[in-house]
C-alpha cells in the first residue's frame, strides 16, 4: 500500500527536511567540486609556468652557449688555417704554386696576400677566444680549471705558436729557408694540439651546459604534454559525462554555458598540447643541430689541416748532399700520416679486420632517404653527420662533401708519388689547382650545411619559444575563463530548476 | 816420412774441420740441431741460434713507434739507446772485437698512427733471419711484444724492452692474464724475453696505494682503452683486483670506442655515478686526453689518474688545459733526485745533446747497457750464450739504480713514481711502492 507522506503526521515537515538536506548537500558537493576543478586550474597553471620557466632556463643557456660553440669553432678553424698559410707563406717565398693564390703571382704579391689573411685570422681568433671564455662566467663554478687559468693557458701557448710561425715567416724573408722551415715545424708541433685541444675542452663546456640544459627542458616539456594531454582527455571526458547525466537524469539534454566551457578548455587543451610536443620536438632537435654544427666545424678543421699537412711534409725534406730545393730529400713521414689520419676522421671505410681506409672509389654519397641514412656504414665525422641528419634535411650538401673529397683524394693520391719522385713544382701546382678547387667545394658546402643548421636553430628557436609563451600565456585567461564559464552555467542551470 | 806425412794428414785434416766449421759459422750449412729447429720455426727461414763466431758485426735491433704520436718519446728512447752505445762500447762501437751495429726500427704504421701487428711481425722477423743479430731492443707496447716474441724466440733471440708491463708476458696473474699465458709465447719452452720494468700486477697496486693514502678513495671509476689492447685491459683489471681488496667501490667501468669524436655521454655517466677519482688504463694513443676534456666539462673534477701508458709528451699535448687539473699518472722508477749518480749524469748529458728526455728514457738507455754487458760477458757471438748472460744479470749497477732479473726476465725494482700535470709538463709528486 502506498503512503502519502504528506498524509503521516509530520510527514511534510520531515519532507522538507530531508529535501532541504539534500540540496545543503548537492550545494556542498557542487561547491567542493567547483574549489577542485579551480585548485586543479590553478595547480595545472603552476605546473606549466614552472616547467616554462626552465625551458627559459634552457634558452638562456643557448644564448650563451650556442655563440660560444660557434665561436670556438671559428677559433679551431682560424688556428688551423693560420698554420696552414704560414706554411703557403714559406712555399709563395720559394715561388711555388699555393693554395691561396693558385695563379701566377710574383712571390712578393702571394706572400702579402697571406700576410693580410693571417693578420685577419689573428685578430679573430683573439676575438673568438675571448667570446668563448669569457662566457665561462656565466655558469656555475664548477668548471675547472677555471675561466682566468684556461684562458691564461692557452694565450701562453698561442703566443708561443703565434712566436713561432713569425719568427718562420720573418727566416723565411732573410732567405734562412733551413732555420725558417725548422721554426715553423717545432712551433706547430710542440703548440698547436695543445691549443686544439683547449678549444676542443672549451666548446666541450658549452655543449655540455647546452646539453644538460635541454636534458632538463625535455623533462619539463614531457611533463608539460603530459598535463595538456591529460587536460584535454578529462575536459573531454567530462563534457560527455556531464551531458550524458544531463540527459538521462536530470532530463536536461544542454547546459549551454557549462558546455561551452568544457568545448573551449578541451579545443584549447588539444592546441596546448600540440603546442608542448613541437617544443619538445625543437628542444632536441636544436641540440642536435648544434651537435652537428660542431661535427661539421670539425671536419672543416680537418680538411684545413690536411691542407696544412701536405705543405708540411713537402716542406720538411731534409737536405741531402748535393741536393737544394725545396722539400727535397727525406720528409717527415708524421705529418703524411697526421694527413691520413684527419682523412680517416673525415670519412673512411672500416674494413673486415678493423682498420680504416680512406678509397675514393670505395665511398659512397650519403642516401636521400632517412631509412636509408641510418644504415650509412661508414666511419668518421661525414659518415656520422649522414647518420644524424633529420628527415627533412636534404643530404645534397653532404654529397657534394663527398664528391669534392673524392675528388681530393684523387689530387692527393697523384701528389704524393709527384713529392716522392722530386717533381714538387708539378705536384703543387695540382695542390693549387684541382686541389684548392677541390677543397673549395668541400669547406663550400660545409659552410653551407653549418649555416642550414645554424638557421634551423634560430627558426625553430624562435618558433617554439613564440608558441610556447603565447600558449602558456593563453593558459591563464582560458582556464580561470572557462571555469568561470561553467560556473556561471551550473548557477543558470540551478536557478531554472 | 811417415811421422811427417801423418803430421800433414792430420793437418790436411784440422784444415777440413775448420772449413767446415767456418762454413757452418756463415751459415752455409746447417746442422742437424738446426734442422730440429727449423722444425720449430714454421715462420723463419734459417735458426742462427747456434752460430758462433769470434768476430765481425753483432747487430742489435729496436723496434719502436717511430710513426704517430709515440715518435716523440721512442726518439728520446732510441737516443739514449745511442747514448750507451757510445758510452759502452767506445767511440770505435766495439766489443771483444766485435763490431756493434744498432739499426732503429719503426713498429707504427701511418695508418694506425701507432704500433702495427704486420710491422712489428715484420721487424721481428729480420731480426730473427738476421744472423748477426743478437739481441732485440724493445717492443714498447705489450700487445707488440706477444706478437715479437713467439718469433723471436723461435729463433733464440734475447729481447730486452724498456717499458713491457703487462703481466702475461713473463707470469700468470689470477683475475689479469688469459689461459695459457705466459707459456704460449714461449713455444721452445726457453725464455728469452726480459723487461726493465715493473709488471702491472705492481703497477695496479701502486697506483691504489697512491689513491688510498692521497685521496682517501673510496669510489673509483674504471675507464679502459679497447679490448684488443691487451695493455689497457691488464692494467685496468690490477688496479680493480687491488681496490677490491681495500674495500674501494667500484662505481663503474667502461671501454672506450677508439677514435670516437667525443665522450660527452660517458663523461656524464662518470659524474653521475659520483666516484672519487676517475682511472683510465690505456696509452696516450687512444684518446684519454679527449675523455678527460669531456670528463672535466662535465664538471667532475676529481683525481683523474692514468698509469705509465700515457706518462708521456702525446698525453700532455692532448690533454690540453683540461689536464691542469688533478692529473696524475704513474711509472714505473724514481725521480731524478733519487737515481744512483750513473742516471743523474746521464740525464744531464742526454738534455747537453738532444733535449728534453721523457719519463721512459733512462729505460732505453738500461736496455742497451745491459744487452752490451751481455754481449761482453758472452765473450761470443753467440745468440745462446747472450742470452744466458742476459738472464745472469744480477747486481746490475745502471741507470736506473742496482738490480737483477728474476727466473722470470722480470726486473725487481717495483718503485712507481707518480707524477702529476703542472704547465704543460708531468711534475713529480711521490713514489708509491706497494708491498706484495
Amino acid at each position: 500500500m502506498a503512503v502519502n507522506v504528506s498524509q503521516v503526521p509530520g510527514g511534510a515537515a520531515s519532507l522538507h527536511l530531508a529535501q532541504k538536506r539534500n540540496r545543503t548537500l548537492r550545494r556542498q558537493i557542487l561547491w567542493f567540486m567547483g574549489a577542485c576543478a579551480a585548485l586543479a586550474v590553478v595547480a595545472f597553471l603552476a605546473v606549466i609556468s614552472a616547467t616554462t620557466a626552465r625551458i627559459s632556463t634552457f634558452n638562456e643557456i643557448a644564448s650563451i652557449a650556442v655563440p660560444s660553440i660557434n665561436a670556438t669553432n671559428d677559433a679551431t678553424q682560424l688556428l688551423a688555417g693560420e698554420v696552414e698559410n704560414t706554411g703557403e707563406y714559406i712555399l709563395a717565398d720559394q715561388g711555388k704554386a699555393t693554395s691561396v693564390a693558385p695563379g701566377a703571382l710574383a712571390p712578393a704579391t702571394n706572400k702579402q696576400v697571406i700576410l693580410t689573411k693571417i693578420e685577419e685570422q689573428r685578430a679573430a681568433f683573439d676575438l673568438a677566444l675571448q667570446r668563448g671564455y669569457n662566457a665561462l662566467s656565466n655558469y656555475s663554478n664548477d668548471i675547472k680549471p677555471d675561466a682566468s687559468k684556461a684562458l691564461l693557458y692557452i694565450s701562453s701557448r698561442y703566443g708561443r705558436l703565434q712566436d713561432a710561425l713569425a719568427q718562420a715567416r720573418a727566416l723565411t724573408d732573410k732567405g734562412d729557408l733551413t732555420t725558417a722551415i725548422q721554426a715553423f715545424l717545432n712551433g706547430q708541433n710542440d703548440n698547436y694540439e695543445p691549443i686544439f685541444a683547449s678549444l676542443y675542452f672549451l666548446r666541450s663546456i658549452h655543449q655540455s651546459r647546452l646539453e644538460e640544459a635541454e636534458s632538463s627542458a625535455v623533462y619539463s616539456a614531457e611533463l608539460q604534454q603530459y598535463l595538456a594531454a591529460a587536460a584535454t582527455v578529462l575536459f573531454g571526458a567530462t563534457l560527455l559525462v556531464t551531458n550524458l547525466w544531463l540527459t538521462f537524469r536530470v532530463k536536461r539534454v544542454f547546459v549551454p554555458l557549462l558546455n561551452l566551457a568544457l568545448v573551449i578548455v578541451l579545443i584549447y587543451s588539444a592546441f596546448l598540447w600540440s603546442v608542448l610536443s613541437n617544443s619538445r620536438r625543437d628542444l632536441t632537435q636544436v641540440v642536435a643541430t648544434y651537435n652537428r654544427t660542431a661535427l661539421l666545424s670539425d671536419s672543416l678543421t680537418y680538411i684545413t689541416d690536411a691542407s696544412a699537412d701536405q705543405v708540411q711534409w713537402v716542406i720538411s725534406g731534409k737536405q741531402l748532399v748535393g741536393q737544394t730545393g725545396l722539400g727535397t730529400g727525406v720528409r717527415d713521414e708524421i705529418y703524411n700520416q697526421d694527413l691520413k689520419t684527419r682523412l680517416e676522421l673525415l670519412l673512411s671505410l672500416r674494413t673486415k679486420d678493423g682498420t680504416l681506409l680512406v678509397d675514393p672509389a670505395q665511398l659512397q654519397d650519403c642516401p636521400a632517404s632517412a631509412t636509408s641514412r641510418t644504415n650509412y656504414n661508414f666511419e668518421g665525422n661525414i659518415a656520422q653527420l649522414c647518420r644524424e641528419l633529420p628527415a627533412s634535411y636534404s643530404s645534397n650538401n653532404l654529397n657534394q662533401f663527398i664528391k669534392a673529397y673524392r675528388d681530393w683524394l684523387n689530387m692527393q693520391n697523384r701528389f704524393s708519388p709527384l713529392v716522392i719522385s722530386g717533381k714538387i713544382d708539378d705536384a703543387l701546382t695540382l695542390r693549387s689547382g684541382d686541389g684548392a678547387k677541390a677543397y673549395a667545394f668541400m669547406a663550400d658546402s660545409l659552410n653551407k650545411e653549418r649555416d642550414l643548421n645554424i638557421q634551423d636553430y634560430r627558426k625553430r628557436s624562435q618558433q617554439g619559444t613564440d608558441g610556447l609563451s603565447f600558449a602558456t600565456q593563453l593558459a591563464w585567461i582560458i582556464y580561470p575563463a572557462a571555469l568561470a564559464l561553467a560556473a556561471a552555467g551550473l548557477l543558470v542551470w540551478r536557478r531554472e530548476f | 816420412m811417415e811421422m811427417k806425412n801423418l803430421k800433414k794428414l792430420s793437418l790436411l785434416f784440422l784444415l777440413l774441420l775448420g772449413l767446415q766449421g767456418c762454413g757452418a759459422a756463415v751459415g752455409n750449412a746447417t746442422t742437424s740441431s738446426q734442422r730440429v729447429d727449423a722444425v720449430l720455426a714454421p715462420d723463419v727461414a734459417v735458426n742462427y741460434a747456434l752460430v758462433q763466431q769470434n768476430s765481425g758485426t753483432i747487430r742489435i735491433y729496436s723496434s719502436l713507434p717511430l710513426t704517430g704520436s709515440s715518435k716523440e718519446q721512442s726518439l728520446t728512447l732510441t737516443n739514449a739507446m745511442q747514448m750507451a752505445l757510445e758510452d759502452v762500447a767506445g767511440p770505435d762501437k766495439t766489443i771483444n772485437g766485435f763490431k756493434i751495429d744498432f739499426v732503429s726500427l719503426d713498429d707504427a704504421t701511418a695508418q694506425r698512427g701507432q704500433w702495427d701487428e704486420t710491422t712489428e711481425k715484420a721487424n721481428a722477423t729480420q731480426a730473427a733471419n738476421d744472423p748477426d743479430a743478437m739481441v732485440f731492443l724493445g717492443p714498447y707496447n705489450s700487445g707488440a711484444a706477444q706478437v715479437a716474441i713467439p718469433i723471436l724466440n723461435r729463433a733464440g733471440l734475447p729481447i730486452i724492452s724498456p717499458s713491457n708491463t703487462y703481466p702475461g708476458l713473463t707470469l700468470a696473474v689470477d683475475g689479469i692474464t688469459k689461459t695459457g699465458e705466459p707459456d704460449n709465447f714461449y713455444p721452445t719452452k726457453t725464455r728469452n724475453y726480459f723487461r726493465v720494468v715493473a709488471r702491472d700486477d705492481w703497477q695496479g697496486p701502486a697506483i691504489v696505494l697512491f689513491a688510498r693514502e692521497e685521496f682517501k678513495v673510496k669510489r673509483l671509476y674504471l675507464v679502459s682503452e679497447p679490448d684488443l689492447f691487451v695493455y689497457g685491459k691488464g692494467l685496468t683489471d690490477s688496479v680493480e683486483r687491488e681496490a677490491s681488496k681495500y674495500g674501494i667501490s667500484i662505481v663503474g667501468r667502461s671501454t672506450v670506442q677508439e677514435r670516437a669524436a667525443d665522450y660527452r655521454n660517458l663523461a656524464r655517466k662518470i659524474r653521475d655515478a659520483k666516484p672519487d677519482m676517475v682511472f683510465f688504463g690505456g696509452t696516450a694513443q687512444n684518446q684519454p686526453g679527449r675523455l678527460l676534456a669531456d670528463v672535466r666539462a662535465a664538471g667532475v673534477t676529481v683525481p683523474f689518474m692514468g698509469g705509465d701508458g700515457f706518462n708521456n709528451p702525446a698525453f700532455l699535448k692532448s690533454a690540453g688545459v683540461a689536464g691542469e687539473v688533478a692529473t696524475y699518472s704513474s711509472i714505473s722508477g724514481v725521480p731524478e733526485n733519487l737515481l744512483p749518480t750513473k742516471g743523474q749524469d746521464f740525464l744531464k748529458r742526454y738534455r747537453a745533446r738532444f733535449g728534453t728526455p721523457t719519463n721512459y728514457t733512462l729505460h732505453g738507455y738500461e736496455v742497451m747497457s745491459v744487452a752490451l754487458n751481455a754481449i761482453k760477458n758472452a765473450g761470443k757471438k753467440d745468440r745462446k750464450a747472450i742470452l744466458n748472460a742476459i738472464a745472469a744479470t744480477k747486481n746490475f749497477e745502471g741507470v736506473l739504480g742496482r738490480w737483477s732479473f728474476d727466473a722470470n726476465g722480470d726486473t725487481d725494482l717495483t718503485d712507481f713514481a707518480i707524477y702529476q700535470i703542472k704547465d704543460g709538463l708531468f711534475a713529480y709528486q711521490r713514489q708509491s711502492k706497494p708491498s706484495k
